[in-house]
């Protein structure tokens, strides 16, 4: 049984820099589907996102290169649930998502992965664990701030959650 | 190699809310476990939206014909045996046209791993009833009262068939599936990965998968035990079911040696 990562600095900083990679290649993945499917707005909130992850991906690798991490395979990462918590998960995205529903799960998941390292950082006993953890915490507040804050803004605007399926999927017979 | 780099250049095309970029990551994801070098793996589809999958993978791709991905995998595999070769494809192509070649894929027990996407949808063509599809669907103007026939029943039909390890996943738990594909890829013989991929944009009922799913370790290597989960179950359970080793095809075989017939006609 491998240590939980509240116990191991370098189980800790491996679901870090797993969890933060993990992001970027998602937020990154979203963008490219979106721009695929023509919806312009959500493929530039999405590439944003995504380069915000990269220099997570980069402040996290670079407190890494000090330590020795352990190899884990994907299935060994003890996330609170089936994915890393960042990742927005792929059923929830629609090629007819709005602005409003991808903040809405932009939100939802840097709440989830503040509340994973937020946990991390009171159940820890080592302090350096603990001093990470609430760093990274505090950052995935701050994002989840600023999803806030864009819907918010989004609200004042009008028109912001019309849907208009010009293709829609069933054929015509 | 990270999981990232088994990935191509090529951007998927598939739906936004598609099961099967979980099932691309979770591949990806136990090659890089395997670490397994690109060339060393052949991925082998038919047709369909699933099929599309070898395009986006860094490895030998092969993408085929309608419901022939299992004998393009079984041709590849028995004349490089070295290569690790895994089929894929979807509901349609794998059961409907291609179910033939399932039922004696399964019996063959080629050492492969056909890993089926069912989202119990033609979604290529635009959203007709599959094989897989419920019986009430009535989604399609082409089934208005649904297709009114009961709904192909993968793992049991593997099962019957003679498959040799039997597993179902779900697209919305990708390491678990990860971890599914690499026991699939470990086994010796044909190895089934049924998966539940949803497709939200002919069934976006599907999105609540999640909610039914559940996990189902059986891990049987008794046949009947099997059969009689996979009766009693929902269809929503994730596990690996079954798994018997047995012989691998093609068999070794020795040539024949000093035979009267070489001897008569020797030099």
């Amino acid at each position: 049984m491998k240590a939980k990562p509240y116990e191991d600095l370098g189980v800790f900083l491996a679901h870090s820099a797993t969890l933060e990679r993990e992001a970027a290649e998602r937020f990154y993945e979203l963008a490219a589907m979106m721009k695929v499917h023509n919806n312009d707005a959500l493929h530039e909130l999405f590439l944003e996102l995504a380069r915000y992850s990269v220099e997570h991906v980069n402040e996290v690798e670079d407190i890494c290169k000090d330590h020795d991490l352990p190899s884990l395979k994907p299935w060994e990462y003890q996330w609170p649930d089936l994915e890393a918590p960042e990742n927005i998960s792929y059923e929830s995205a629609h090629y007819l998502m709005s602005p409003k529903e991808a903040l809405e799960a932009v939100y939802k998941v840097e709440l989830k992965a503040e509340a994973f390292y937020r946990s991390i950082s009171l159940q820890a006993s080592d302090e350096d664990i603990r001093k990470y953890a609430h760093l990274f915490a505090e950052e995935e507040h701050e994002h989840a701030e600023a999803a806030k804050r864009s819907l918010e803004e989004l609200k004042l605007s009008k028109g912001q959650d019309e849907k208009v399926d010009l293709d829609p999927p069933f054929m015509p017979e | 190699m990270k999981p990232k780099a088994y990935k191509s250049g090529v951007k998927p095309i598939w739906c936004p809310g598609c099961g099967h970029y979980s099932v691309l990551n979770a591949i990806t994801k136990a090659l890089s476990v395997l670490d397994q070098q690109p060339e060393d793996c052949v991925l082998v589809s038919g047709i369909g939206c699933s099929a599309r999958l070898p395009a986006y993978a860094n490895a030998y791709g092969f993408h085929g014909v309608h419901g022939r991905a299992l004998p393009v995998a079984t041709g590849i595999k028995v004349a490089r045996p070295k290569l690790n070769v895994i089929a894929m494809g979807g509901d349609g192509d794998g059961f409907s046209i291609g179910g033939n070649h399932f039922l004696h894929a399964c019996r063959r027990n080629v050492d492969i791993v056909y890993i089926a996407m069912d989202n119990e949808v033609y979604g290529m063509t635009k959203g007709q009833a599959s094989p897989t599809t419920p019986e009430l669907w009535d989604h399609s103007k082409l089934t208005p009262h649904g297709p009114e026939v009961r709904p192909f029943q993968p793992c049991s039909i593997a099962l019957a068939s003679g498959a040799s390890f039997i597993a179902r996943g779900h697209s919305g738990d990708p390491n678990g599936l990860a971890k599914m594909i690499y026991e699939a890829i470990e086994h010796p013989g044909f190895a089934f990965v049924h998966v539940l991929s949803q497709c939200i944009t002919y069934c976006p009922e599907q999105s609540e998968w999640k909610e039914r799913v559940h996990d189902e370790e059986v891990v049987t290597a008794d046949p009947t035990e099997a059969a009689t989960f996979l009766q009693r179950e929902d269809g929503f359970s994730k596990g690996v079911f079954y798994r018997n080793p047995r012989d691998v095809w093609p068999m070794p075989h020795q040539p024949p040696q000093d035979s009267n017939l070489r001897k008569g006609f020797e030099l």
